[in-house]
């Protein structure tokens, strides 16, 4: 007699409609019982318990580890924040430039609305401090001091590239609010110039602020 | 054939609002989802890999792995089922690296097919499922869990998957990368080399 093999019976075990009675296993007692020898096995494995207590140590090291990786992430996030913050900066140095430009149209008179926002006192130089400026000026200068005073202490934790890029970027700004202070002192009556300049003074704080962030971060 | 296991709770919504609050970094939070499930990935991970150690080290991964994705859980499905999957899809690419890194202790599927005993597992006898680690459970039981972790690492995943789990072959084979064919050939092998461990 020829018997089943182990992996034909062990298909058969996988069935619930197989007729024992039937065929060779009506036959053959040593396939029938191989037959429900795998079965039992089955039921077996499917008896085995669904849980198995960890070792208390698992949570311990899974909090320590989650708290590690929550600690990355917020530093990932800082950096995320701070090279968007970069490129705002970029935004923002776009907006000095342009505002420069607007600036020289303004002197020059070549724009329709540099001539709107003209008015009939010719730009003096140097500044004045007139009281739109002073006010301006209390409201940024010495915020802008002090992050500057921080950021020179930090400056050794931020890489030379970046102290590069943040003196570049401060320069275009000073060079711009110089330009704004210039225009103000001599049309102090002209709110768009105050708007101008305490645009410009906001974005050196708020470049300030991230680069003295960065550098306590890392 | 078999069930498949049937989710921890069915409150999809309190899972859901636990899974938000763990992900927004409620400790508290991600431990009763951890208590909840810890017993189940645990279980899979001792199974699956036949080491208590590497299966601490697997649970503790798969938690992470869960903890970095909760936010991306819509409460489609059940977070047991969720989590459950997580943990098999680990514990099957935990074994693949391992596979490769040694070669020398695993031979490729083809040759383990050809294999006619079980091969002796390499793992210290310490790191072996204990009576301690079974508790009350029957001398059988323990004999499986034993004879289980002994089994060569393919035919051990396809009967863990399969005839503990509750898996249909078409799945197991999408999981694990291979041919359906060869996931019941492998479950074949496993059970005949359980029967044979078991009878000794």
């Amino acid at each position: 007699m020829t018997h089943l093999s182990f992996d034909q019976l062990s298909e058969l075990a996988e069935r619930a409609d197989v007729d024992v009675t039937a065929g060779h296993l009506a036959e053959c007692a040593e396939c029938r019982a191989t037959l429900e020898r795998i079965r039992g096995l089955v039921r077996a494995a499917r008896d085995l318990p669904r849980d198995i207590e960890p070792p208390a140590e698992v949570w311990a090291a899974l909090r320590d580890r989650v708290a590690g990786e929550r600690g990355r992430r917020s530093v990932v996030h800082v950096r995320r924040w701070w090279h968007n913050g970069w490129l705002a900066t970029a935004a923002a140095v776009v907006l000095v430039l342009g505002t420069a430009t607007f600036m020289a149209a303004l002197a020059r008179g070549k724009s329709a609305k540099a001539k709107a926002m003209m008015v009939a006192t010719p730009p003096q130089a140097p500044p004045r401090s007139t009281p739109a400026l002073l006010a301006v000026d209390r409201n940024y200068v010495a915020t802008i001091r002090e992050l500057r005073e921080a950021l020179a202490t930090q400056r050794s934790e931020l890489s030379p590239g970046t102290v590069a890029t943040l003196e570049r970027s401060l320069r275009v700004i000073d060079a711009a609010i110089a330009e704004a202070r210039t225009a103000l002192a001599a049309d102090p009556a002209n709110q768009a110039l105050v708007d101008i300049l305490a645009g410009h003074y906001a974005h050196e704080v708020d470049l300030l602020q991230r680069a003295t962030e960065l550098s306590s971060s890392d | 054939m078999t069930a498949r296991p049937q989710l921890v709770s069915d409150d999809r919504a309190g899972e859901l609002s636990l899974a938000r609050r763990a992900a927004a970094g409620d400790e508290a939070a991600f431990e009763q989802l951890y208590r909840a499930h810890a017993g189940r990935v645990f279980a899979l991970c001792v199974r699956m890999s036949g080491s208590r150690q590497r299966a601490t080290e697997l649970t503790q991964d798969v938690f992470v792995h869960v903890w970095e994705r909760l936010d991306k859980w819509r409460g489609e499905s059940a977070l047991s089922s969720w989590i459950y999957r997580v943990a098999v899809n680990l514990v099957l690419s935990n074994a693949r690296g391992e596979q490769r890194r040694q070669k020398h202790e695993i031979t490729d599927a083809d040759e383990r097919m050809t294999h006619d005993d079980a091969r002796p597992t390499t793992r210290a006898d310490e790191r072996r499922i204990t009576h301690a680690d079974v508790g009350r459970r029957t001398e059988e039981a323990i004999d499986l869990e034993r004879a289980i972790a002994a089994l060569p690492p393919g035919a051990r995943a396809v009967f863990v998957l399969h005839d503990v789990e509750g898996y249909q072959h078409d799945e197991i084979a999408r999981m694990m990368g291979t041919a359906e064919g060869t996931c019941r050939a492998q479950l074949h092998r496993a059970r005949k080399l359980l029967i044979e461990a078991l009878d000794r």
